[in-house]
C-alpha cells in the first residue's frame, strides 16, 4: 500500500494527537469532577455525623440534667422535708420536757438538733447542687451570683462575680454555661494550691459570650496549658469538655506556673 | 532552530532554576522532580549543543539512557509521592526490567543507526501508569481538598498531556522516518513534539513554584 500524501500524514498525525489530547483531557476532567463529587460526599457525611453526635452529646445531656432535677427535688422534697419536720418536731419534744430534763438530756437535745439543721443544710446544698432552681427562675446572672455566694459561705476561697450579661441564652444553654462555671470553681477551690482570690467573669461583647474564670494559685504545668481539645483528664473536666461541645464553644487555658490558672469559655450567642 | 524547538529549553532551564532555588524548601517528592528537571535541562542543553557544535554525530543511542534516566527519577518521585507500600516492592523491579531494556536498546542503536521508538513508547506507557496511579490515589484518599493546589497532581496532568502527544507521534516515527521528507521529519519531531514538551515543563515549573498547603485528614 502507497504512503499517504504528507499533507495528507501530517493531517492524520495531528487528528490523531488531538483525538489522544482530547481522550486525556477527559481523564483529568473527570477525576477533577469526580474528586470534588467524592469530596462533597465526605463533608455531607461528616456534617450529618457531627449533627448527629451533636444531637446525641445534647440528649445525654439533657437525660442527666433531668435525672438530677428528679433527684434534686425528690431529696428537697422528701428526705429535706422529712428532716425539717423532724427537726421541727425534736424542737417541741426539747421545749415540752425542758422542765423534767436533766443536763445529761438536755445537752443530747442539744446535739441532735444541731445534727438535724446540718442534714437540712447538707440535703438542701445538695439538691442545690444537682438542680439550681435559681436558675430555672431567674437567669444565669442570678444563678451564678448564687454559686459564688455558696462558694464564699466556704471560706475556702474569696469569689467575685462580675456580670454583663444582656441577652439571656435558652435555659439548655445557660444550664451547660453553669454546670461548666461550677466544675470550674470547684476545681479552683480543690487545685489552685495559694489561691487568694478567684474571679468570674461572664461578659457578652456582640455575638460572643465570654465565660472567664481566673484564680492566682499555683498554676497548671505548662504541660497541661490546652486550647481545648487535650483537656480531659479527670470526670469533672470531661464533662467541661461534653457540655463545650454541646454549646460548639471554645474552651482555652492560660496558666503560668505559679501565675495561676485563667480559664475561658467563649461562645456565639445568638444576636 | 526554530523558535518552537527551543521555547522548552527556555521552560526546562526556568524550571531546573526555582528547583535549584527551593530544593531545601520542597517535599521529598518535589525533590526528585526538581532533580529530574535538573537532569531533564541537561540533556536538553547538552543535545542542543551537539546538535549545532557536532551535527554530523549520531546521538541516537543517547535517547534510550535519556528515557531511563526519565523514568528511573520521575518513578521516584512518584514513590514518594504515592506512599505505597506495593507500588515501592514492584517499583525497582519494573525499572530495572526497563534499564536493562534501555540499554539493550542504546546498544543497538549505537551499533545499527536507527531511532528507538519502542523504548520511547514504553516509557510514555511507565509514564501514563505512573499519572494514572497518582489520579486513582487522589480519587481514593481524596486527602486534596482543592486538586489545583497540588503540585503533583499538575505534574500528572502534565505528563498525560506529554505522554499522549509523544506516543502518537512515537507510534508512527519510524514510519515518518522511512516514507517522509526531511522537512516533514523536522516539523514533527523538531516542532510539534516540542509543543508538548512544553506544557510537560511548564507543569514540573509551576509544581516546583507552587507553596502547597498542609494536607487535610478528609479520609481519616
Amino acid at each position: 500500500m502507497d504512503a499517504p500524501a504528507e499533507s495528507e500524514f501530517f493531517k492524520l498525525l495531528i487528528i490523531g494527537i488531538g483525538l489522544l489530547l482530547l481522550v486525556g483531557g477527559a481523564l483529568v476532567l473527570f477525576v477533577v469532577t469526580y474528586q470534588k463529587r467524592l469530596l462533597q460526599q465526605q463533608l455531607r457525611l461528616r456534617e450529618a455525623e457531627a449533627e448527629y453526635q451533636q444531637q446525641l452529646l445534647a440528649a445525654i445531656i439533657e437525660a442527666q440534667e433531668h435525672e438530677r432535677e428528679r433527684i434534686g427535688r425528690d431529696l428537697h422534697d422528701g428526705i429535706g422535708a422529712t428532716l425539717a419536720t423532724t427537726r421541727l418536731l425534736m424542737g417541741r419534744l426539747e421545749t415540752n420536757s425542758q422542765a423534767t430534763a436533766n443536763a445529761e438530756e438536755s445537752g443530747l437535745f442539744g446535739m441532735v438538733n444541731e445534727l438535724m439543721g446540718s442534714a437540712v443544710h447538707d440535703v438542701r446544698s445538695i439538691s442545690h447542687s444537682l438542680f439550681p432552681a435559681v436558675l430555672a427562675r431567674y437567669g444565669l446572672a442570678e444563678a451564678l451570683q448564687h454559686l459564688v455566694d455558696v462558694s464564699n459561705e466556704t471560706g475556702a476561697l474569696y469569689v467575685e462575680l462580675e456580670v454583663d450579661y444582656p441577652q439571656p441564652l435558652a435555659l439548655a444553654q445557660e444550664l451547660a454555661l453553669y454546670r461548666i462555671c461550677q466544675e470550674l470553681i470547684h476545681n479552683a477551690l480543690k487545685h489552685a494550691k495559694g489561691a487568694t482570690r478567684l474571679d468570674v467573669l461572664l461578659r457578652q461583647r456582640g455575638p460572643v459570650l465570654t465565660l472567664v474564670v481566673e484564680d492566682d494559685g499555683c498554676g497548671l504545668p505548662p504541660a497541661h496549658t490546652t486550647d481545648g481539645a487535650a483537656l480531659i483528664k479527670g470526670a469533672g473536666l470531661r464533662s467541661i469538655d461534653v457540655r463545650v461541645q454541646m454549646l460548639q464553644a471554645r474552651l482555652r487555658q492560660e496558666s503560668e506556673p505559679g501565675q495561676g490558672l485563667r480559664t475561658f469559655v467563649e461562645l456565639q450567642s445568638p444576636a | 532552530m526554530h523558535l518552537v524547538g527551543l521555547l522548552p529549553i527556555w521552560a526546562v532551564v526556568v524550571a531546573a532554576v526555582v528547583g535549584l532555588i527551593r530544593f531545601r524548601r520542597l517535599a521529598q517528592p518535589l525533590r526528585y522532580l526538581a532533580l529530574l528537571v535538573g537532569f531533564d535541562a541537561l540533556v536538553e542543553l547538552a543535545v542542543l549543543a551537539l546538535r549545532v557544535l557536532l551535527p554530523t554525530l549520531p546521538n541516537l543511542f543517547l535517547f534510550p539512557l535519556i528515557a531511563l534516566g526519565e523514568v528511573a527519577l520521575l518513578a521516584l518521585a512518584y514513590r514518594a509521592a504515592l506512599q505505597s507500600a506495593t507500588f515501592s516492592r514492584l517499583m525497582p523491579w519494573v525499572v530495572g526490567a526497563f534499564g536493562l531494556y534501555a540499554l539493550v536498546g542504546a546498544w543497538v542503536a549505537f551499533h545499527r543507526v536507527h531511532y528507538p521508538a519502542a523504548i520511547q513508547i514504553t516509557a510514555d506507557l511507565l509514564q501514563f501508569c505512573l499519572a494514572a496511579l497518582y489520579f486513582w490515589k487522589l480519587l481514593r484518599e481524596l486527602r486534596v481538598e482543592h486538586l489545583h493546589q497540588d503540585p503533583f497532581f499538575w505534574v500528572s496532568v502534565g505528563l498525560v498531556a506529554f505522554v499522549l502527544g509523544d506516543l502518537f507521534i512515537m507510534l508512527f516515527s519510524n514510519y515518518l522516518l522511512a516514507h517522509y521528507s526531511v522537512g516533514l521529519q523536522r516539523l514533527v519531531l523538531l516542532m510539534v513534539r516540542p509543543c508538548f514538551l512544553l506544557i510537560l515543563y511548564c507543569c514540573y515549573g509551576l509544581a516546583l513554584w507552587m507553596h502547597p498547603p498542609k494536607a487535610n485528614s478528609l479520609s481519616s
